[in-house]
């Protein structure tokens, strides 16, 4: 059995060198109930924790003065080894180190506590690490610079890589941008993807299981988004007609058929499985060769070189105690890094920061399964939070559970009950027992149609009043979930609060209280919840993530009223520009290029204006997409071909 | 995708200049009227485009601005019978008149061939295959140009 175990030195302000080590998740801060409680000014009670996350071991900050990580202030950071993190005075060095022992092994000498993250057999044994040599600084120092010189670059020890095109995420963002690329005609080996999961939906398909959506449940996405066919046909649709069809299931192609010939007015949106968006992809990824396109890597910066280039430090320590460090240079660079984090309500985080009670209050994109396990064995009450299509996947799973333990109650609290749908023009939303419904996250026309015309020619004021209506939290309009609905009220398990959230506190019984507070009542209610579960959403905050945040802030670059980075109509980060060099960028990020961007969809219109534009832009390789070059492509797609 | 005017527009006047035309082709020939034909393809056009104003309009009450796929072949049918009515009101001889310019005395086996034959080739069109030589189309409501 393979383990990583953390050890945490430090000095205190005696000058005594302390050592801690402890199964994660470790806090620290004032309170006494830290697992390490550090006492100084400008040290928040529950200041910051440590906890794994799938392989790697995060550092989430809670302070209100920050947290530093070699220097940086952070949010949420994976930390390696030899990092130094700083929380006011003090300054704690990580060491992290993976070694093999048997379970039935007991802690000698070196007295470390395994804090399991993995049962990987594979893993060689390494020597336990005491105390880390100081490492060379990485970026190199030679980051500082505005322009950094190519020859000072390889006169340095770390390793090298060219490329000519270069996307950083490795999510869908950069998937579509990639097959872009190559149906452009770039080869396989002029462009490199650094990510960190291995399926350009991996991050994707974890927020999806997460929020409780598995590979048989619906996306809340159109047919003719297709993440793995940039021409959108044949759609998700038509493949599952296909597919039943071919199953010969007569009954079940002709529903299909209805559905799609009838949507959304006699029938609910058609809307893919999950399962069947993933297995497209892996068919394409194949087809483009992604494999070996993609490599592992975490981005730490980027800096424009003085030959019209990008330089990009990364590092690719995984599971090996030795970092590993390396730069890639690149022409044309791509960012489609996704959401820097999950948000948590502002009530529920300060709940959280001030007891460590991680377990009975989770976000609905967090790994929170136990939440149903409990629900299903012991019963109890959930109190839900939010009203978007990740509050109604919920919903839907709680009854799926509660038709097995019937002493299941869900308390929904909202802020304000919803009396009306947005409206525009002649159009309004519906609205049915306080949830709004829209089909998408957006109006259809939002993508391509009218909506997004008018919103291309709004002046700003104007602009902000129509993502005002147009955007907002709704769900989906499904048959099952309105039912879902209306059965829980009528029935009496499921109902519904309003009010202004005071506190949530732990009453002396140990339950778990939400204080509100309604407008048109004097006194506070509570509201008493076996667990809360947050279904309010991901931060898209720019500056929650630390390598968009570098590069504001060393090239200041301009952001937007949302927090977006401010990108030209064709997704160019124009502030980066550097001779023919260029930036693109794509997904949640770019909102300010096309509204509609965090969606397949969205994605695949960003990658064809940024490719487009770099092909007149002079891009060696690239071809134009003409009709005659587009139908051969859709030839080779529909046949399995490479491009 | 949900079309703007403009775009609706173009994609029916490219699409009945292209396929619309190499159909009147075959139909005029094997009906030996070839310019009733083409001048009957004008009329579809000019319907079509009236027709266009009135379902933007329509679909400007629905928050999404769409309708469903068989609303679109709905409404080429009611073009078509719009289309037919007029042949036939105005060729009738208590109104006066001899017919519609060009198409005054065409038969109904050759408009409804004719028609048909245009109109659900574009409706097919439009729903995939446009899309697959125009990449950008869907994105600009529709337009191609």
């Amino acid at each position: 059995m393979a383990g990583i175990t953390l050890r945490l030195h430090w000095t205190d302000p005696n000058g005594h060198p302390q050592k801690y080590e402890d199964p994660l998740p470790i806090t620290l801060g004032r309170h006494k109930d830290n697992t390490i409680q550090l006492e100084a000014q400008k040290i928040s009670r529950w200041h910051a924790r440590l906890e794994a996350s799938d392989d790697d071991i995060v550092l989430i900050d809670n302070s209100s003065n920050g947290t530093l990580v070699n220097g940086r202030r952070v949010g949420r950071v994976i930390l390696e080894n030899g990092d130094a993190i700083q929380i006011g005075p003090f300054i704690i060095t990580v060491v992290i180190n993976i070694e093999t022992i048997t379970e039935e092994q007991t802690l000698s000498d070196t007295d470390l506590v395994e804090v399991t993250l993995a049962d990987d057999d594979e893993l060689l044994s390494a020597p336990p690490v005491l105390p880390s040599p100081p490492r060379p600084p990485f970026p190199p120092p030679i980051f500082d610079r505005a322009l950094v010189p190519i020859e000072a670059l390889r006169a340095g020890d770390l390793p090298i890589d060219e490329t000519t095109y270069l996307t950083i995420g490795g999510g869908l963002g950069s998937f579509i941008w990639v097959d872009y690329l190559r149906i452009c005609g770039i080869a396989a080996g002029s462009i490199v993807a650094l990510g960190q999961t291995e399926k350009p939906y991996g991050n994707y398909q974890r927020l999806c299981l997460n929020s409780q959506i598995k590979a048989h449940d619906r996306l809340r996405s159109n047919s003719e988004s297709c993440p793995d066919n940039i021409w959108g046909w044949p759609g998700y649709g038509l493949r599952e007609m296909g597919q039943a069809l071919n199953g010969r299931q007569w009954r079940r192609a002709a529903g299909l058929g209805w559905q799609l010939l009838t949507e959304p007015i006699f029938d609910n949106t058609y809307t893919p499985r999950s399962g069947d968006v993933f297995a497209a992809i892996d068919r394409e990824a194949g087809r483009i060769g992604w494999p070996q396109i993609w490599r592992y890597g975490r981005v730490r910066s980027i800096r424009k070189t003085a030959d019209g280039r990008y330089v990009v430090a990364y590092s690719q320590t995984q599971k090996s105690t030795d970092p590993i460090h390396k730069l890639m240079i690149a022409n044309y660079l791509h960012l489609a890094v996704g959401y820097p984090a999950i948000r948590l309500l502002p009530d529920l985080q300060a709940y959280r920061q001030q007891t460590g009670d991680f377990t009975h209050v989770v976000n609905a994109y967090e790994p929170h399964a136990h939440v149903y396990e409990q629900l299903l064995e012991q019963g109890g009450a959930i109190l839900l939070r939010g009203r978007g299509i990740v509050a109604s996947r919920i919903l839907e799973r709680l009854y799926e559970i509660r038709t097995r333990n019937p002493h299941i109650v869900v308390i929904h609290l909202l802020r304000t009950p919803k009396s009306a749908g947005a409206h525009f023009g002649r159009a309004q939303r519906l609205v049915e027992n306080q949830w709004e419904f829209q089909r998408f996250n957006w109006p259809l026309g939002a993508w391509g149609g009218p909506a997004r015309s008018k919103l291309e020619h709004a002046p700003p004021d104007q602009r902000e009043k129509l993502i005002m209506v147009w955007g907002g939290t709704t769900t989906a309009k499904r048959k099952s979930w309105r039912h879902i609905v209306q059965t829980g009220l009528a029935e009496g398990w499921y109902r519904q609060s309003f009010g202004a959230v005071q506190r949530v506190e732990r009453d002396e019984a140990g339950a778990l209280v939400t204080v509100i507070r309604s407008h048109d009542l004097p006194q506070e209610i509570r509201l008493t919840a076996d667990a809360i579960i947050d279904a309010t959403g991901l931060i898209s905050h720019v500056s929650s993530h630390p390598l968009l945040n570098d590069l504001i802030e060393y090239y200041k670059l301009s952001t937007t009223a949302h927090h977006h980075l401010d990108v030209a109509g064709d997704f160019e980060l124009v502030g980066l520009r550097n001779g023919p060099g260029r930036i693109y960028t794509s997904g949640i990020m770019a909102q300010f290029g096309y509204v509609a961007i965090d969606s397949f969809l969205g994605l695949n219109y960003a990658a064809q204006r940024s490719v487009e534009r770099l092909r007149q832009a002079g891009a060696p390789d690239m071809r134009s997409l003409n009709p005659i070059r587009s139908l051969a492509q859709w030839l080779r797609w529909a046949g399995g071909v490479a491009p | 995708m949900t079309p703007t005017l403009i775009g609706r527009w173009q994609t029916r006047l490219l699409l009945l200049a292209t396929i619309g035309s190499l159909i009147t082709l075959l139909v005029g020939r094997s009906y030996d009227d070839l310019s009733g034909s083409f001048i009957l393809l004008c009329y579809v056009l000019i319907i079509g485009l009236a027709a266009d104003v009135l379902y933007q309009f329509i679909q400007s009450f629905r928050w999404d601005e769409d309708w469903p796929m068989s609303f679109q072949l709905l409404a080429g049918l009611a073009e078509g019978v719009f289309l037919w009515g007029l042949i036939s009101l105005v060729r009738w001889e208590e109104f006066g008149f001899l017919g519609m310019p060009g198409v005054g005395f065409i038969s109904f086996s050759h408009f409804f061939n004719h028609y048909a034959a245009v109109w659900f080739a574009i409706f097919l069109v439009t729903q995939g295959p446009l899309r697959v030589i125009f990449p950008r189309w869907r994105f600009f409501g529709g337009r191609w140009l």
